[in-house]
């Protein structure tokens, strides 16, 4: 598919938006595919207007998440009917807000998900799979050796990620670990501290670890309607790898098989024993631990980064239009 | 009665359960039903659309998938709409009782129980669930490739019989690499097998629960033995994971005692079985050491999987059996008895003649039922008097007997966007009064989610655009500066300020209201607005209504029609006429600065309508001379007495949508003079049929009586040019156009859809026609201190009222923010009263 402008846009106001800085990630993607010029990043509230004053815009890409009552693409879909420009949503939170979904499906030509799963559920013709991705400008990292920490976790003290660290306690006190976020219950461990990290931080803390713990997440906001759960791994996964993090993954789907090889970029284990016969394994060989995070990030700079989704996402539209 | 062409099913899809953690079974019998030859169309739908759906894509067999959380009314509508009706149960025998109740409502009853199926009598049949090759199926391993990850995998509800089981296995299977998930859900424990919590309460998608199925040794399959309803508990068919995880190429271990697993796969050629946890440790043990025998089975059950236990099977099976169920012609569901065969229509509306104060609107709705009772029957659903307002409404007959009445615990405020409880009374009353379009006067008092289900029932609506509520809260668009504020032109962050400065809403908060109306109006069949100009207002904020024609103009009618009357009128003194309630909006601190200027001249002001607070005591303070009040009036007694007067002055400060006092005046042959604004700019030609003047400036309104004063054949030239048969519509050229739309919409739902059906069990709200909404309130008041503007009233205050004091010792009482609370409540119930006297 030519693109010579394409429109980068959220689905709602950027303000309160938190996670507009995978939106500048997925700009960076698109520009390394179609050239600075060809790519303009701009707040919703801002798109349709400009897209109206401007010619030679040939695709609207609205990258973000559906939940806010506030999300209303009707005026953007309006502009793009009017000039005949194709209006693709990229939706950054499935499942976890799929039933906010319904607001969109009349008014995108194409969507695409997240996750795996929750595409099939669209009540829509053309919906694909898409997952995030890693920046290699924001998130590439060289491992800091020694590490100053043997176990990192960042991320909000859901309860299925509170469990897992109640069961994972023992072995996490006896070693180094660092554990941030936010809503934990933080007078529990001495390991523990709410904090909210930064995207950039988050990278930071990966290269400074030993391993990084990858927990998913039963929290859903809007997921009643079907009750999906998550089959595809989220960012965090692929910008720990590219920070060259060595991560290991609680399993609780396989796909994440399609995006890294088991013991060799990417651990994974199933129970509590098995995490504490890895970890000091790691402990007593750190090198076999800091190899797997190498070989995470050489396969993320290799097809997990924006660009190869931009370029993925080209190809598909390339397919329909 | 007629049957089936083979090849000319159109198919409606819909799942009963809207909140279906299987849902993928639907799409899975979607894909099936594709590919059968006798299928021209499938049509998947929620509650929200399944009716819309069934019409417009003509479909002609109804299939009702899973039987749980049915919406019955919207059931018995498609099964009438279709012609045929088919419900596939899943949840027998758990949900045995309320499955076949449901039952009722369909032709032909398939069961996932084989044990349930006489229970449905000759319509019952059993079909079980199946595997779907694009969600389960995998490639069978083999040991050599060393790709297992795991030793033994289950992954199923933590019913308490499967506990216990695996309770008792984990001892007796040490040292094996075990994959296990057991969610539970609120009618369960959490379940205790003596393993980490951790481990075992996680889930996975059907997709990937294949996935650990191919990627596993063994699977293990236990039956449930659980019902929530008090049901039987068993089931002896198998569930859909038999045949998902045999067709993700998996070795599946099965307790036989309570399953017919044997009718489905050959046991110890396809599967193996056991009957008690030692015979299951022991075959775990046996086949984890002869992996040939294992691979061998999972080909053999994949294949026969592939062959006979796919959703396209289980749907050829079912086409058959249907093949023999002759179908109906689409048909009312059940006739309503009534001597009457008008189609029935329903206003809603805010207030009704009678309930003091009403107004205008209320008068409309009155004349527009006596005009065209004769050919349809009106029903009236109004919040009663009680307060706070919307915490009670009534149905009335066209007669205005009350039906009946629904109470509910707090008020509706113009805040709600949802509310369960007054979308089911509502829906309710659709379908047990056979409604077949809804007219929708005004939302005040009601929650703008109303629409919707109208849509989801199939029932047509109209809206009249009487004022801008459904652009803002503020129906008269005066921003918090006092002014009209021009809404469609400026961009969302003024909203944000104005709303934030009259009820600390939340920046965002206008943008949320405009995301739902703009929806709620894409419902409508048709809307309503009175001139080409406020309609374009309407078009600017929301282009919706542009869209299939859906925005309709024309004027409101007079109440009373009579003979224009151009008679030459006395102009010593200049009799000028102010009809309706002196507000500020109706541009009363304009008259009382003009009538302070002009105490002097050869002019007499009658004021006829309500004077409020404060203008009661401002006009008693300036003592003028040549103002009289006349107060509250009849409509047919204005119409008479304005022929006394030469002019009239419509100076309203909101562009009014239309303005019936300015065709009353008209009608008497007064001139009138009015502001350049809204729908009274619009229909008033400056020298032809009128005079106008600049929104807000009371001095060129001076100047004009002026020199209307020194040249009075300036009025009666325009008064002798007044085509009263082409300004002012009568009621019975506005009953007729109404008359066309109604007969209209409802010719085109019994052409579908049944026809003067009563339908029970229609109750359905917002959320189950799929729509969602974070909050069902657009705004909340801010926690921080909100910036708030300081309104100083416009002309000479009188000495502190009533109301300063009561504000000041309330500050004293309660404090400042209570106050201001109070304040915005008191609010609140004005804006409705203020509502209904500004259609006076």
């Amino acid at each position: 598919m030519k693109i010579s402008q394409l429109v980068l846009t959220g689905l709602s106001p950027d303000s309160g938006n938190r996670n507009k800085i995978l939106r500048r990630f997925v700009g960076e993607g698109f520009q390394n595919v179609l050239g600075a010029h060809a790519v303009r990043e701009l707040p919703l509230e801002r798109a349709a207007p400009r897209i109206l004053q401007e010619t030679g815009c040939d695709m609207v890409l609205c990258f973000g998440s559906c939940l806010s009552d506030q999300v209303d693409l009707f005026s953007l879909k309006s502009v793009c009917e009017a000039r005949d420009i194709p209006l693709v949503v990229w939706l950054h939170d499935d499942p976890y807000e799929f039933d906010a979904h319904e607001k969109i499906t009349g008014l995108a030509d194409v969507i695409f998900s997240n996750d795996r799963w929750a595409v099939s559920h669209y009540d829509h013709r053309h919906v694909f799979h898409l997952p995030l991705a890693a920046s290699d400008t924001a998130h590439v990292r060289s491992r800091t050796v020694p590490e100053q920490w043997d176990c990192f976790f960042c991320g909000v003290g859901f309860e299925n990620r509170v469990r897992m660290i109640r069961d994972l306690a023992d072995v996490l006190e006896r070693c180094r670990t660092s554990l941030s976020g936010a809503e934990w219950p933080e007078a529990e461990w001495s390991f523990c501290h709410n904090r909210r990290l930064s995207n950039e931080m988050f990278a930071d803390e990966c290269s400074r670890s030993l391993v990084t713990l990858n927990l998913g997440r039963h929290f859903h906001y809007a997921n009643e309607r079907f009750q999906l759960d998550p089959s595809t791994p989220g960012p965090r996964t692929f910008e720990a790898a590219m920070a060259g993090a060595t991560q290991l993954y609680f399993v609780e789907s396989l796909e994440i098989e399609e995006y890294y090889v088991p013991g060799e970029e990417i651990v994974l284990f199933d129970t509590v024993d098995e995490f504490k016969q890895i970890i000091e394994s790691f402990i007593e060989h750190p090198n076999r631990a800091r190899r797997i995070g190498q070989a995470a990030q050489r396969r993320t700079l290799q097809e997990h980064t924006y660009q190869a989704r931009a370029s993925r996402m080209l190809e598909v539209l390339g397919g329909l239009f | 009665m007629t049957g089936y062409k083979p090849d000319s099913l159109r198919v409606l899809l819909l799942d009963t359960k809207r909140c279906n953690p299987n849902h993928y079974i639907l799409l899975a019998i979607q894909k099936g039903l594709q590919s059968l030859s006798m299928v021209e169309s499938v049509t998947t739908a929620d509650y929200g659309n399944a009716v819309t759906r069934a019409q417009a894509f003509s479909c002609n067999l109804f299939l009702a998938f899973d039987g749980e959380s049915m919406q019955r009314g919207i059931c018995r509508q498609l099964s009438a709409i279709c012609g045929r009706s088919v419900l596939w149960v899943t949840e027998d025998p758990y949900e045995h009782e309320i499955n076949l109740q449901n039952a009722a409502l369909f032709d032909v009853v398939f069961t996932n129980d084989r044990t349930s199926t006489a229970a449905y009598g000759t319509k019952g049949h059993h079909l079980p669930l199946a595997a779907a090759p694009e969600f389960h199926f995998y490639d069978v391993r083999n040991e050599e490739e060393g790709s297992f990850r795991y030793d033994v995998f289950f992954a199923g509800t933590a019913w308490p019989n499967r506990v216990e089981f695996l309770k008792r296995l984990v001892p007796k299977i040490p040292g094996l690499k075990l994959k296990w998930a057991l969610p539970f859900n609120e009618h369960l424990p959490d379940p205790d097998i003596g393993l980490p919590k951790s481990s075992i309460l996680w889930r996975t998608p059907s997709s990937e629960f294949c996935r650990f199925a191919n990627r596993s040794r063994i699977v293990l399959v236990l039956h449930r033995d659980f019902s929530v309803s008090g049901e039987r508990t068993l089931t002896p068919t198998p569930g859909p994971r038999l045949f998902e995880g045999a067709l993700a190429g998996g070795f599946q271990l099965v307790d036989r005692d309570t399953s017919d697993c044997h009718e489905f796969y050959r046991p110890e050629e396809e599967l193996a079985t056991f009957s008690s946890v030692d015979e299951c440790a022991s075959k775990i043990d046996y086949y984890l050491s002869h992996p040939d025998a294992r691979c061998q089975m999972a080909k053999a059950a994949q294949e026969r999987t592939q062959r006979s236990h796919l959703y396209y099977h289980r749907l050829e099976a079912m086409m058959e059996k249907i093949q023999h169920v002759p179908g109906k012609k689409s048909q009312p569901v059940i006739t309503v008895p009534s001597r009457s065969c008008r189609p029935r229509v329903l206003y809603v509306t805010h207030n009704t003649v009678g309930v003091p104060p009403f107004g205008g609107v209320e008068v409309y709705q009155q004349s527009m039922i006596k005009e065209l009772q004769k050919q349809f029957e009106f029903f009236v659903y109004a919040p009663t008097g009680a307060h706070p307002l919307g915490s009670q409404y009534a149905i009335f007959d066209e007669h205005q007997r009350q039906l009946e009445k629904f109470s509910l615990q707090d008020g509706c405020t113009d805040l709600k966007l949802a509310d369960s409880d007054r979308e089911r009374i509502f829906s309710g009353l659709l379908g047990r009064y056979g409604i077949q379009l809804v007219h929708f006067q005004h939302l005040l008092y009601h929650v703008p989610s109303l629409p919707f289900l109208c849509r989801a029932l199939g029932v047509p609506t109209v809206m009249t655009l009487n004022d801008f509520f459904v652009v803002c809260r503020n129906f008269n668009l005066i921003g918090y500066q006092g002014r009209y504020c021009n809404i469609s032109e400026l961009p969302p962050e003024t909203c944000d300020v104005c709303l934030q400065a009259q009820c600390q809403a939340a920046a965002g908060s206008q943008a949320k209201r405009h995301t739902f109306y703009r929806r709620m109006l894409e419902q409508l069949d048709v809307a309503l607005t009175n001139t080409q100009g406020i309609a374009e207002i309407f078009k600017k904020q929301y282009p919706v209504l542009k869209e299939h024609n859906r925005l309709r103009v024309f004027g409101l009618p007079v109440a009373y029609s009579q003979e224009g009357d151009l008679r030459v009128r006395g102009h010593e003194p200049l009799k000028v006429a102010i009809v309706g309630n002196f507000t500020s909006i109706k541009g009363a601190d304009l008259f009382v600065r003009i009538f302070d200027q002009m105490r002097e001249d050869d002019v007499e002001f009658h004021v006829f309508g309500a004077v409020d607070f404060p203008f009661d005591g401002i006009l008693e303070k300036l003592k003028l001379p040549n103002v009289i009040l006349h107060h509250s009036y009849e409509v047919g007694d204005l119409a008479e007495t304005l022929k006394e007067f030469s002019l009239s002055l419509h100076l309203s400060i909101w562009p009014e949508t239309y303005c019936l006092t300015l065709s009353e005046a008209w009608q008497a042959g007064v001139v009138p003079v009015v502001s350049d604004l809204g729908a009274l700019g619009e229909r008033v030609e400056e020298g032809s049929n009128g005079f106008k003047v600049p929104v807000g400036e009371a001095g060129s309104v001076i100047a004009l009586l002026r020199d209307l004063l020194a040249n009075p054949e300036r009025i009666e030239s325009v008064r002798q040019q007044l085509r009263t048969d082409q300004l002012v519509v009568s009621v019975r050229t506005h009953a007729d156009v109404l008359s066309d739309i109604y007969g209209q919409l409802c010719e085109r739902g019994q052409a579908s859809s049944a026809k003067r059906n009563r339908n029970e069990d229609c109750e359905i709200t917002l959320s189950d026609c799929g729509v969602f909404l974070n909050k069902d309130e657009w705004s909340s008041e801010q926690e921080q201190p909100a910036v708030t503007e300081v309104v100083e009233f416009k002309v000479p205050k009188p000495s502190a009222g009533i109301l300063a004091q009561k504000v000041r010792s309330h500050i004293r009482r309660h404090g400042l923010r209570a106050t201001g609370r109070r304040m915005v409540e008191e609010g609140w119930h004005r804006l409705g009263r203020t509502l209904r006297r500004e259609r006076s």
